[in-house]
């Protein structure tokens, strides 16, 4: 299930993370040395810091892998207090082992002794609590930060933070639009909330595929998606990968989705290329829109498959300059009327093999 | 320019920020007022907390209401730290000022400026709580410009909603829809350029926000050249969205003269208006979003395209207009019929004329 790039791009945002954990630790930890000066010489700062982000990894990391989606039927203020007293409990753990075993072995004490002390020498101390209360903000903040990225997308954060798009750009974008056969039947038979859940879920199954090939959602638009990738014709195959792939990957899906549901969706996609304006839009609301003709069509390409009775249609555009995979077949199947041109552009379909 | 609701909403952004700054800086200033033990007495901390979120309150209040605009052109980066310099700037001369006249009206020994501004700069600026005060605040300004952006991206209300868990579980709404579109967008595009007509589209969206929000409206998303608004299916909101109508037809016959010196054309719109059940929820795993789903939108889309065919601006179902008394300012007239997904007769359409 967890292909690789999955796992890299979960592995972005924890090194984000870490790295954001460094910084306050610095500025945490300067503030408490400075009030346990006594106790801590100059040189722990270094050791406390790498500690800080061993922590802070560990912490952000079972947040990102195993957290995120656990407590994800509450409210997000529920989820965040459970997940910061797990945080607080999975810190006092290291402590408390790191502690002992630094105890037991370089003052050969027994471990009653060491307890006791702990108690009374690090737990109750004013350094600690302070310790601790930083450490449920940065929980806090990672929280917040992991749940920000994930309303981005990935990349859209940076690409905030860089203020790529504050200009509008020319970009040259493929674009699949991509939707659920029969929507409306089916959400007559299983009721609005259970095609909605049937809805989501569908959406979770095929980002797998997509983050696998480098694809970005740019919205959902009702029960569609629409998918974005740069124009190049490495991404061209990818697209062809990431169609191939959710296919195969809905009909193992199948067993899960009839036990579910009694259904089992199957999708169809319109592919099209060409330019769009891509630029941040809004003042209360801001979001990047990508503006065009480019994707006009390419909707109209999409409901050009109900039309024609075929599950994928891409655009002359798209194939052109493009050597087709060899595990796909493309036929031509009809044209259609582009805005801005005089003839008729050949729509093709595609066919896996 | 600026209607009540505006100044609300942006009042209700620098008060919660505002509460932030206070939550924080309990935590930063216990932590500097454990290392100058000596210097401060406790009682002071209430004292600090008090300054703290005045400063913060009047920084996020500059942010969201001038601040912003002004960097609005710049990489977030890139103001972060212009505004951060600002910032520091500002506690600087506040501090100077507060500390100063604490100085005349309780120092008992001599009185002169310059005897003042060593004391300032050996015993306060130069001590490590104000340079840690500094880095504080630094931080400080960076996380409430981060969260003024990113409340921006979820638009009013969405981050609340995101945090109660409203839409954790989907929901079934009634709620009013607006689809708003360009008139003659592709045309007004191919006659301007792409980037030119894609300038336009952002100043068209900005100046019809303001109306948006003193009329209560949602911004549900952006479809290429299109909006769709939403309110909750109520008759008073049935009102206010008219009055959106109404209010936006202004906002762009004023700015006719702006459009033309900068574009050349003066936008003008259609809208399609339908009210109806929807289902509300989260979806999306890298990418997540507020979704509604349902026929009501997708009639709603039909409805708006009808403008065109019925060369009508604005069009509102009969699930709109019945059990509603119009308001004076406008006369809903019938126009047409259309079929509705999963009705057996076909369902009226009105149109909406400004009286």
């Amino acid at each position: 299930m967890a292909s690789r790039r999955i796992l890299r791009y979960r592995l972005l945002v924890l090194a984000n993370i870490s790295i954001i954990w460094v910084v306050f630790a610095f500025l945490f930890l300067y503030n408490i040395i400075l009030i346990e000066k006594e106790l801590v010489t100059g040189r722990s700062l270094l050791l406390f810091s790498v500690a800080f982000a061993v922590i802070g990894f560990v912490v952000s990391a079972a947040l990102v892998f195993y957290l995120k989606s656990a407590f994800r039927h509450y409210p997000l203020w529920v989820s965040v207090l459970i997940k910061m007293a797990f945080t607080l409990g999975l810190f006092i753990l290291i402590a408390f082992i790191m502690l002992s075993s630094y105890y037991v072995f370089s003052e050969h004490r027994s471990l009653d002794e060491f307890a006791d002390s702990f108690y009374r020498e690090v737990f109750l101390t004013r350094g600690f609590m302070i310790f601790m209360l930083d450490l449920a903000v940065m929980t806090l903040l990672t929280i917040l930060i992991i749940e920000v990225t994930d309303k981005y997308g990935p990349g859209g954060f940076w690409s905030m933070m860089r203020g790529k798009y504050i200009k509008p750009r020319i970009e040259n974008r493929i674009f699949i639009f991509l939707d659920i056969n029969n929507a409306t039947t089916i959400a007559e038979k299983l009721g609005h909330t259970k095609y909605f859940r049937l809805l989501r879920d569908f959406f979770a199954e095929i980002t797998i595929p997509l983050l696998a090939n480098g694809g970005e959602i740019y919205q959902y638009v009702g029960d569609e998606v629409v998918l974005s990738w740069k124009n190049t014709p490495l991404n061209k195959q990818r697209c062809f990968k990431f169609l191939r792939q959710s296919f195969f990957l809905l009909k193992r899906r199948e067993a899960k989705f009839m036990k579910r549901y009694g259904i089992c969706p199957t999708f169809k996609a319109g592919i099209h290329s060409g330019e769009v304006t891509a630029g941040v839009i809004g003042i209360v609301k801001k979001d990047l829109v990508y503006s065009g003709d480019t994707l006009n069509t390419t909707a109209r390409i999409r409901s050009k498959c109900h039309e024609l009775d075929e599950a994928f249609v891409v655009s002359g555009d798209f194939l052109h300059d493009f050597s087709t995979p060899f595990a796909y077949k493309v036929n031509e199947i009809g044209e259609m009327e582009f805005k801005g041109r005089t003839e008729k552009e050949k729509l093709f379909s595609i066919i896996f093999e | 320019m600026a209607s009540k609701r505006v100044i609300l909403y942006r009042l209700y952004i620098v008060l919660n920020i505002a509460i932030i700054w206070v939550i924080f800086s309990l935590i930063f200033l216990y932590n500097i007022i454990e290392v100058d033990k000596e210097e401060l007495a406790k009682r002071r901390l209430i004292y600090f907390s008090l300054a703290f979120a005045l400063v913060g309150l009047i920084v996020a209040g500059a942010e969201a209401f001038v601040l912003k605009h002004m960097f609005r052109k710049m990489p977030i980066w890139l103001s972060t730290i212009l505004r951060m310099t600002l910032t520091f700037i500002l506690i600087l001369i506040a501090s100077v000022v507060v500390v100063f006249a604490y100085w005349i009206f309780r120092y008992k020994g001599e009185l002169s400026f310059i005897q003042f501004e060593r004391h300032f700069v050996k015993d306060i600026l130069l001590t490590p709580s104000f340079l840690m005060l500094m880095v504080d605040l630094g931080l400080l300004a960076f996380l409430s410009i981060l969260i003024l952006e990113i409340s921006d991206k979820y638009g009013p209300g969405g981050l609340r909603n995101l945090i109660r868990g409203r839409y954790n579980k989907p929901r079934k709404e009634n709620r009013i829809f607006l689809f708003l579109d360009i008139n003659d967008s592709t045309t007004i595009a191919e006659k301007i350029g792409h980037e030119k007509y894609f300038n336009m589209l952002h100043d068209f969206f900005a100046d019809i926000t303001e109306p948006i929000i003193a009329n209560w409206g949602h911004i549900y998303q952006y479809v290429g050249d299109e909006v769709v608004i939403c309110w909750k299916n109520t008759p008073k909101n049935k009102a206010r969205c008219l009055n959106f109508i109404k209010e936006s037809v202004d906002v762009f016959k004023k700015k006719r003269d702006y459009y033309m010196k900068e574009y050349n054309v003066s936008p003008t719109f259609k809208a399609g208006i339908h009210a109806g059940d929807v289902t509300v929820g989260y979806v999306g795993i890298i990418k997540k979003d507020l979704v509604f789903s349902g026929d009501t939108l997708n009639t709603t889309a039909r409805i708006r395209s009808k403008c065109h065919d019925l060369k009508h601006p604005y069009i509102a179902s009969i699930d709109f207009v019945k059990d509603f008394r119009i308001p004076k300012d406008f006369q809903a007239d019938e126009i047409g019929e259309m079929e509705f997904k999963g009705r057996v007769e076909k369902s009226k359409v009105y149109s909406l004329e400004l009286v």
